[in-house]
């Protein structure tokens, strides 16, 4: 009896020793909120809505971080839908040193990601008629890493990106080019792309 | 009592898997090194204030700024501290951590008694007393002399040391974007083509103060930024460049926290020594 107690403790020992070497902490990306707001002044060529664009980033962002071995990824809509609805009281709590047990068995680290600026900047330059416009798009994102155990935010970075979305000149030729959809996808992944690479470089 | 064993070893084993798969290792421990600086707050205490997803937006780049320079910001998730800036009845640390802010503010340099928040007021009132902030000599000979440092009141100083104690950080950090201004141009050759096209111009002041957390010495740092943007069609010519709000508030933000950084780095920390 007592031999088998003995090596059922190995064994348990053992693969508890297996199992802590082996756990990759578990990053929950609970998905883009924006934190700009459409008003006159901001936002009014700019159609595409925020929940779209968080769309965009969050699929770019997951696909540069799904597969490194230091940490696994998740993204299961509905709990990160839920962490982002309950995003300010989570934070309270944590915030206060209480713990929240839901979470921890989901994760270790919630990335909060946000649209911080979303712009369609012009520039002009003529005299006599020869001259030309410009449009660009200029995309801001950034990323709060949150220890889902005790709140404390473990890491903060930002990212931007620019695309050209218009050009328009007269000299002798006459050229217009106009695609602010396609800019705006373009300088959100190119974003995603560069926040994921900070990300992977302070991990 | 075999059985009792075997269910003790199993429950046991049960535990240590749940125990392993909770303690992941830190993602983050490599960055683990350098001066800790905890954030305390990023508030306005000025009479005129931005909504509060701008002042998240600022703490981001704020850390990002920190982190490049390789001092390591910590804070806690409420980072803006909306709770302890504008709830009369908050209590716990967001309290304490708006009351220290407040008290670094009120004994600086760059207090104007006539342009705070109605909260700060009342603070430096209680604490200094209405007369101190209308002697006019007192207060010019002081704006004189914006590099000296100065302390916490004594009863603020242990609630500082508790709080980095907490955190592990020698400093704190506390940022008063206490005026952004935006005004819209409308100047007789201004574009009108579509309204974010017309000129704005913003102009942003803040203080920031930099606590030594063992002695409670602090340092006031102050910072002005502007920036504009303008479309112009003169009769044949035209130039200049839009752009909306957000995008003039990032350029403002940008050039804030680098500033902020830098004259921490080269002054700030040495002056509270």
């Amino acid at each position: 009896m007592r031999k088998l107690i003995i090596m059922l403790m190995t064994l348990v020992m053992l693969a508890a020793h297996g199992n802590q070497a082996l756990a990759a902490p578990v990053v929950m990306l609970a998905g883009f909120q924006s934190r700009i707001s459409k008003s006159a002044i901001t936002m009014t060529d700019i159609d595409t809505s925020f929940q779209e664009m968080g769309q965009v980033v969050s699929e770019a962002l997951y696909a540069e971080l799904a597969g490194n071995p230091k940490f696994s990824i998740v993204d299961n809509d509905e709990t990160a839908s839920r962490a982002r609805m309950d995003e300010t009281a989570l934070i309270n709590q944590l915030g206060e040193g209480r713990i929240n047990l839901e979470l921890q068995k989901q994760a270790d680290y919630i990335i909060l990601g946000f649209i911080t600026n979303v712009s369609n900047i012009r520039a002009q330059s003529g005299v006599l008629g020869v001259g030309g416009k410009d449009g660009t798009v200029h995309v801001e994102i950034s990323m709060r890493v949150m220890d889902a155990r005790s709140g404390a935010l473990v890491f903060v970075t930002t990212a931007n990106s620019r695309r050209k979305s218009e050009l328009k000149y007269n000299v002798i030729l006459h050229r217009k080019d106009n695609g602010l959809g396609d800019a705006l996808n373009s300088a959100l992944d190119i974003a995603a792309q560069n926040l994921a690479a900070q990300f992977l470089a302070a991990v | 009592m075999r059985r009792a064993c075997l269910g003790w070893i199993l429950s046991l084993c049960m535990m240590i898997s749940a125990v392993s798969q909770t303690e992941a290792a830190g993602l983050f421990d490599s960055r683990n090194a350098g001066v800790k600086i905890f954030i305390g707050e990023i508030q306005s205490y000025g009479d005129y204030e931005l909504k509060a997803s701008a002042f998240e937006n600022f703490a981001d780049k704020l850390r990002q700024e920190l982190n490049q320079q390789n001092l390591m910001a910590i804070s806690n998730a409420t980072v803006t501290n909306e709770e302890g800036r504008h709830s009369e009845g908050a209590s716990g640390e967001g309290a304490v951590l708006s009351k220290i802010h407040m008290d670094a503010i009120v004994h600086g340099h760059q207090f104007e008694h006539g342009y705070a928040a109605a909260k700060l007021v009342r603070y430096a009132d209680e604490t200094m007393g209405r007369k101190v902030f209308y002697d006019d000599e007192r207060v010019a000979a002081w704006k004189k002399q914006p590099q000296q440092t100065y302390f916490l009141s004594q009863g603020v100083q242990p609630a500082a040391r508790r709080i980095a104690e907490k955190y592990g950080a020698a400093y704190l950090l506390f940022v008063n974007v206490k005026d952004v201004d935006v005004r819209l141009k409308h100047g007789l050759f201004a574009s009108h083509t579509t309204k974010e096209n017309r000129g704005k111009k913003m102009k942003a002041a803040l203080d920031y103060y930099l606590i030594n957390a063992s002695t409670g010495r602090v340092y006031e740092g102050h910072c002005e930024n502007r920036k504009t943007a303008q479309l112009y069609n003169l009769a044949l010519v035209q130039g200049g460049k839009g752009m909306n709000v957000d995008e003039l508030l990032n350029h403002v933000m940008e050039a804030q926290t680098d500033d902020i950084v830098k004259d921490m780095v080269k002054n700030g920390m040495k002056a509270v020594q």
